[in-house]
């Protein structure tokens, strides 16, 4: 393994390093730009190590791993596809990522395998009372808010018009949510890949910037501006949950039903827990409009 | 007290509703997996762990619900229903039932038990 090794730390208190050999050490400096991760010397509490091997069906597990008498001592590969090499371990908190060499600098499957390397932190969420969610994440004060909506509704267009101080526009695709040491939730904001797949962009997001989540708004096109509470709890339930399945419907399509089940019933589990904890509200935007002063009015 | 029958089950993506007519030889019964969670103010979500799908109840569904245990005819929910709502429930109130189970049973979350 190279010297190459980041940090990410969590609003959970779990402490992710990504560490890469000499081959796959560019991949992982190109994730690390994106998501603001600092080098590291730590050794973390969640650890995700990066490869570059030339046939992933053909080739003997990675010798970080090694095979001893029994094969592979406990790991497991996860999913095994020729783009890219998954192997978890039931009780070793780390996981084996290979890439297949071809693509490690390729122009757009590095940017799909970035993103599929960050499902191990969404695995995670789910499992400590959090999720992923296809929401904008933007400040107010210090506050966080989440602008939920399916694609093609106008998150990205409110996130671009948020005016300056007090607020503060962080993502507008893909938000983390987890649960503080205090049982508080708090959102992460994570990068908009389709911005490097489609739009060769640059840009970056603070990953590790957490804010409190202090109110969730569902976003809907209208001819007013207004933003009303989400009053009847099951609501906002059923609307979380559409958002998080958003994000957790690809990956659902690719594993066994009853993985599928069971981590749908722990995401009903979570999300009715954030919509129980954070209030919910309607937000019906123009493209003109000052819609950001419902939202302001909303939080008072 | 629940006052009055209300619209029945919602589903994020607008379930169609169809006519139903249903005998009193077909006694409801819930699927076991389905989980209903209600701590939401006299509402609860049903989930449906194998399809991964939610639905919102309103109270008056959820009353229903309860009787979904394969021991109670139509006829017998209806009754009871009655004896709940201060005002009484419509002359439609039948068909919404039937429309009701009809919607569950097509989502699979709902069968029948047929009497002994």
């Amino acid at each position: 393994m190279s010297d190459c090794r980041y940090c990410l730390e969590l609003a959970d208190g779990s402490v992710w390093v990504f560490a890469a050999t000499e081959e796959a050490s560019g991949w992982l400096h190109e994730l690390a730009r994106i998501m603001e991760l600092t080098p590291t010397g730590k050794k973390g509490t969640r650890r995700i190590y990066f490869s570059a091997e030339g046939d992933l069906k053909a080739s003997n597990p990675p010798m970080t791993i090694g095979s001893g008498r029994n094969g592979k001592n406990g790991w497991r590969p996860y999913r095994n596809g020729g783009v890219y090499r998954v192997w978890r371990h039931e009780t070793i908190p780390e996981v084996h990522m290979e890439l297949n060499e071809a693509f490690v600098a390729h122009p757009e499957i590095k940017y799909v395998n970035m993103w599929s390397a960050l499902r191990e932190i969404h695995r995670h969420a789910l499992g400590a009372g959090g999720t992923p969610i296809h929401a904008a994440l933007a400040s107010h004060h210090g506050r966080g808010v989440l602008i939920a909506a399916p694609g093609e509704t106008g998150k990205s267009t409110c996130y671009r018009r948020l005016p300056g101080v007090p607020w503060q526009a962080l993502c507008d695709d893909q938000t983390l949510v987890l649960k503080d040491h205090n049982g508080s939730f708090r959102a992460h904001p994570f990068p908009t890949w389709s911005d490097h797949l489609w739009r060769e962009s640059k840009n970056s997001w603070a990953v590790e910037r957490a804010v409190p989540l202090s109110a969730i708004f569902f976003l809907e096109q209208a001819s007013t501006d207004r933003a009303t509470p989400v009053n009847d709890p099951a609501e906002a339930v059923l609307s979380v949950f559409e958002a998080a399945k958003q994000v957790w419907s690809p990956c659902w399509e690719r594993v066994s039903s009853d993985e599928k089940k069971n981590a749908s019933s722990l995401l009903f589990h979570n999300v009715s827990e954030i919509a129980g904890a954070v209030p919910c509200f309607r937000l019906s935007a123009t493209l003109e409009g000052e819609f950001w002063k419902e939202m302001e009015e909303a939080l008072a | 007290m629940i006052r009055s029958i209300l619209k029945c089950v919602f589903a994020p993506d607008g379930a169609e509703r169809r006519a139903c007519t249903m005998t009193d030889i077909q006694r409801p019964v819930a699927n076991p997996t389905v989980v209903l969670r209600e701590e939401f103010d006299d509402w609860a979500v049903l989930f449906d762990p194998d399809s991964g799908d939610a639905y919102g109840l309103d109270p008056v569904s959820v009353f229903i619900w309860r009787l979904f245990d394969g021991k109670h005819t139509p006829s017998e929910i209806l009754e009871k229903l009655r004896d709940e709502c201060e005002d009484g429930i419509p002359d439609e109130a039948p068909d919404h039932l039937g429309e009701f189970v009809k919607d569950l049973t097509s989502k699979g979350l709902v069968g029948y038990a047929e009497a002994a």
